[in-house]
Parts: structure tokens; sequence; C-alpha cells
């Protein structure tokens, strides 16, 4: 406390808090992409981020791939699981309900999870940032480069998200299915492709948001459930389904860990995403925001 | 002499236990408009189902323009040309209007050009001209009529054969009837089969060639329906109210 003045602490704390809000705000979009076509919430979510991180450690710092081609086979090689999870898990179901292809992702969450301490093992992995630079001084606090690229290419994700469902074909199909999938169907949109699609999509956000976040929080194997979690209070928070109110709240649920973190302690601060989970089920279960990307139903 | 576009033979449909559909047989004539008219649950829905691929029939054939396309999935069947309007419209209520109309198109984009879909969305603003400009609205927040007629440009969009219609009369007022009615004609002047399914059987008979009457599943009078309108009978059970 002593030489830090009060001003360049909040700064600080913003920043991380944002840092980490993007991430969250991506998997509670990841959430939402697969919600909104299958009701069914993928707790399968957040291997996708260790996924992601993990991947590109390997190609990046181990192979030696350039980090920007790493990124995108990382990017790709995660939507690829995504896909193979609707492959194996959700599709084979006989007579899906709800209820069990939830519990198939978390069947699926725990092999990933294994999978990946048996690929990688117990120890963080790093990666380096994706452009050398000497961390900006604002107000006082020092930000890492880094912070940059995470708030900068969720934004960009976000809204590329907004265009592909506002303008291409295949996101207009993929609301259709969400809105009425038995008269998607009768204009020959395969409701099982939509969903296949989702869940390569959503794989893709979560891969992203764990390669951009890897070079500052490092990455290990067992992260994906808190991930889930915080991400699942995001989602809950801005309204199942509402892609404006996950993004915002996952900056929120960052925002508050942060503060937690710095102004009580860091003991608290995975307690802060199951209280506001809790808080808003019992008090304003439908969210924040309201309803969904579509509106009511 | 037409020649059948659709031919339905013995068709059966169960929901569990419950017999919708008992041994129905009907056909359309190429270029011809048919209705089937009838009570709340005699199973005109379950029978547009049926052909559509939305429910299996347990046994009999349909075949379209002679070949058979029973069992095939939905997608198939649009593909090969006999698209449905289904019953209560069912839009996609929060997407706009031309995305709804596009959509209908969407097994033709891989193989037609924009140019191409664009110009067939052209024609049903020809068509329905209040829907160019709604076409940005959200298709949910329309008046009944008008997304009727969203409903049936979008199945239009996929350039049907033969167009199918589940009450489309359903919930609107007899002026708005009476048009959707004459589209309906002018549709098929321009060469769509038409099957039109109706519990409004006054505005159905009038504009249908032949019709049959459903009953708890069964097909219990067929005819001409010119015929049907004066048939004592007829006119005591479906036509009383008017
Ligand atoms: N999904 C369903 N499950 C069970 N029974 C159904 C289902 N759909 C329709 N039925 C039953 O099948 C019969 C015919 O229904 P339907 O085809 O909708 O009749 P209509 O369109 O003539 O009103 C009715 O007895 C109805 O209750
Ligand atoms: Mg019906």
């Amino acid at each position: 406390m002593d030489s830090i003045s009060l001003g360049s602490q909040v700064v600080q704390y913003i920043f991380t808090g944002l840092t980490v809000g993007a991430i969250y705000a991506l998997v509670a979009l990841g959430f939402n992409i697969i919600y909104n076509v299958t009701e069914v919430i993928n707790f399968a979510q957040g291997e996708f981020v260790v996924w992601g991180g993990l991947i590109l450690a390997v190609l990046a710092e181990s192979l030696g791939i350039p980090l920007f081609f790493s990124f995108f086979i990382s990017v790709g090689l995660v939507s690829l699981v995504g896909t193979v999870i609707y492959w194996t898990g959700i599709r084979p179901l006989r007579q899906p309900t709800i209820l069990t292809m939830i519990m198939a992702t978390i069947a699926i969450s725990i092999i990933l999870k294994g999978l990946a301490m048996f690929i990688w093992g117990k120890d963080p992995y790093a990666v380096q940032p994706f452009v050398e630079a000497p961390p900006v001084t604002l107000w006082g606090a020092y930000i890492q480069a880094q912070t940059f690229w995470v708030l900068g290419i969720s934004v960009a994700l976000v809204v590329a998200l907004t265009l592909f469902y506002q303008h291409t074909l295949t996101g207009k199909a993929m609301r259709a299915c969400a809105d009425n999938p038995g008269a998607a169907g009768l204009v020959g949109i395969s409701s099982g492709r939509m969903i296949l699609f989702s869940f390569a999509l959503s794989a893709a956000l979560g891969a992203v948001g764990g390669a951009i976040i890897t070079p500052i929080t490092l990455m290990e194997y067992d992260r994906g459930a808190m991930l889930a979690l915080k991400g699942f209070g995001a989602a809950i928070l801005g309204g199942l389904g509402n892609f404006y109110g996950a993004v915002a709240a996952g900056f929120l649920l960052g925002l508050l860990e942060s503060f937690a973190t710095g102004f009580i302690s860091s003991s608290y601060k995975d307690a802060i995403a199951l209280i506001v989970l809790l808080g808003v089920l019992f008090a304003r279960p439908q969210g924040l925001m309201g309803s969904s990307l579509q509106g009511d139903e | 002499m037409k020649s059948p576009i659709l031919e339905a033979e013995n068709i059966q449909v169960f929901y569990g236990a419950v017999r919708a559909l008992k041994h129905v047989s009907f056909h359309v004539d190429q270029g011809r408009i048919i209705s089937v008219i009838g009570a709340n649950g005699a199973g005109k829905s379950t029978l547009l189902k049926a052909v559509a691929g939305v429910v299996p029939p347990a046994e009999g054939h349909i075949r379209f323009e002679g070949q058979s396309i029973k069992g095939l999935s939905a997608t198939a069947i649009v593909k090969k040309g006999v698209s449905l309007v289904p019953e209560g419209r069912q839009l996609f209520t929060s997407l706009s209007v031309v995305d709804n109309l596009t959509l209908g198109a969407y097994l033709h984009y891989r193989r037609k050009g924009r140019e191409e879909i664009a110009s067939h969305l052209g024609e049903m603003y020809t068509l329905f001209p209040i829907l160019k400009q709604r076409a940005a609205q959200i298709a949910g927040t329309l008046s009944g009529g008008e997304q009727q007629m969203v409903s049936i440009g979008r199945a239009l969009m996929s350039q049907p054969k033969l167009l199918m219609l589940d009450e489309p009369s359903m919930g609107l007022a007899p002026l708005v009837i009476a048009e959707i009615m004459q589209t309906i004609v002018r549709l098929n002047r321009e060469g769509t089969s038409v099957a039109l399914v109706e519990q409004n059987a006054r505005a159905a008979l009038r504009i249908s060639r032949y019709a049959y009457v459903l009953e708890n599943g069964r097909v219990v009078r067929e005819g001409k329906s010119g015929e049907l309108l004066t048939d004592p009978a007829i006119i005591g059970d479906y036509l009383g109210e008017a």
C-alpha cells in the first residue's frame, strides 16, 4: 500500500479485471451459442480454453512454429475437438433429452481434463506474449502489452460474431434453428448440422480465450472446471442466451473478482462467481438483461 | 386427363398407440388444387406432415412425380419440390421478414446464384407488395395476415412444384382470407399444384377442383368440390355455419 497510490491500484485492478473478464465473456458466449440452438449447457466449455492454451504452448514454444500460425492451428484443432464432442458425445445419444445431453457434456469435460493431464502433465505451460513490448504505464499502473491483445481480440470476436449471426446465411440458419427448429427443418436447415456448427464455433471461441490469456496467466490441465463455472456465472448473469448480456456480465464478473482480490483477499476470488451465480438464480433467474439474442420466446 | 403429381395410397400414421390416419389415399393432379376438409382432430395436419416427411407413415405409399418419397427426410422432400406451409405459420419470429423469406431458399444457395435468389425474392414482393414495405420488420411483430403471407412466401422461395397449405385461413379476418385464397388461385394458375387443408370448408371448396373429407383419420367422402359444395350432407356437417 505504501508507495502505490490508491488511484493507480484501481487502474491496475480494472485492467486485470477486464482481462480475466474477457475470457469469462468468451466462455459465456460459447455457452450461449450452444444453448440457443440446443438448450444444452455445455459444461465442457472451460476445457476448450485449456486446450486452446496448451496446444498453443506446444506449437509455439515446443515446436517453434511462428505464433501467428500456431494461434490459428490451435483454434482450428480445438474446434475440431468441439465437433468430435458432438459426434461422439451428443449425436449418438438415444432419445436425447436436455438433461442427458448436459450430463454427457459433464462426462466429456472430465474426459478432456484427464486427456489433458495425460498429454501435458500437471505443470503449467507458458507462451511468449504476442508481441514483445514493455508494459504500458497508465496513471501509475503497469499494464502488460498482452492485456491489449486480450481486450482487442475479444472485442473483435464479439463484433465478428454479431456480423456472422446477422449477415451470413449460416448465421441466419443457426438463428432460425434456435428460433423454430421445426420450421427450420421444413426449409431444409438440418438441425444436426447447426448443432455441429455451434459446437465448433463455441470451441473456437474458447480456444481463442485460452490462446490469448496463456501468455499472461500460464495454462494448466485442470483450469477448465473453474473457467466453465465463471463463464456459466457470466452467462446466467447476462441472461442465458443473451449475447451482449454475456459479454457485459463476463467483464463485470472479472472486475468484481479483481477488486475482491485487491481490496479483500485473493482467497475470496473464486467465491465471487458462485455468489453472483446463486444471487442471480435466486433474485433474477432471467439474468440482469432479460432474455435472449432472439428476444422473448 | 391430367396425371397425378402426388399419389398417396393407404397411408397409416401412428402417434404411439393412437392411429391418426387409417388407410388414407388421395392424389393431387398436376396443376390442380385439391382440398382436404374436416373437423379439428380429423387428421388433416398429420396427412400433410406425412407427405412432407415430418412424421413417418407406418404403412402405405407416397409418390411424387412417379417416384417414391416415403421415408425421405423433410429436407430431401423439399429438394424434390414439395413445400409445406405449416399450421399456425411457424415463422422464425425473431428474424426479419426478408430473412424469413431468404431462408426459404436455403437449399438453393449452393446451386443457384444470389442474383437468382434475389429475383425470386422480387417475385414474392410482387405477389405480396406489403411484405416489401415490411422487409426489415421482425416477423413476429406482423399482423396475422402478413405472417401468413411470409409463411407462404417462405415456402414458395424453395420453388416448389407442389405447395401444401395447412389451414392458411386460421385466425384471419374474412377479407384477408379472401386475399390469401386469391393468391393461392393465382399461384396455381402460374403452374403450382396445390394441396389445401382447411376447416374453413366453404373457402377451400370454392377454389379447389377436387376435395376429400376426413373424419377420425379416414377419408369418408371425396368428389368434385362443386358437388360437395351443394351436397346437403356436407352442407349440414361442414358448411352450416356460413
Ligand atoms: N404429436 C402428436 N402426438 C400425439 N397425438 C397427436 C399428435 N399430433 C396429432 N395427434 C392426434 O392425431 C389426431 C389428428 O391430429 P391432426 O392431424 O393435428 O388433426 P387436424 O389437423 O385435422 O386437426 C388427433 O387426434 C390428435 O390429437
Ligand atoms: Mg391441423
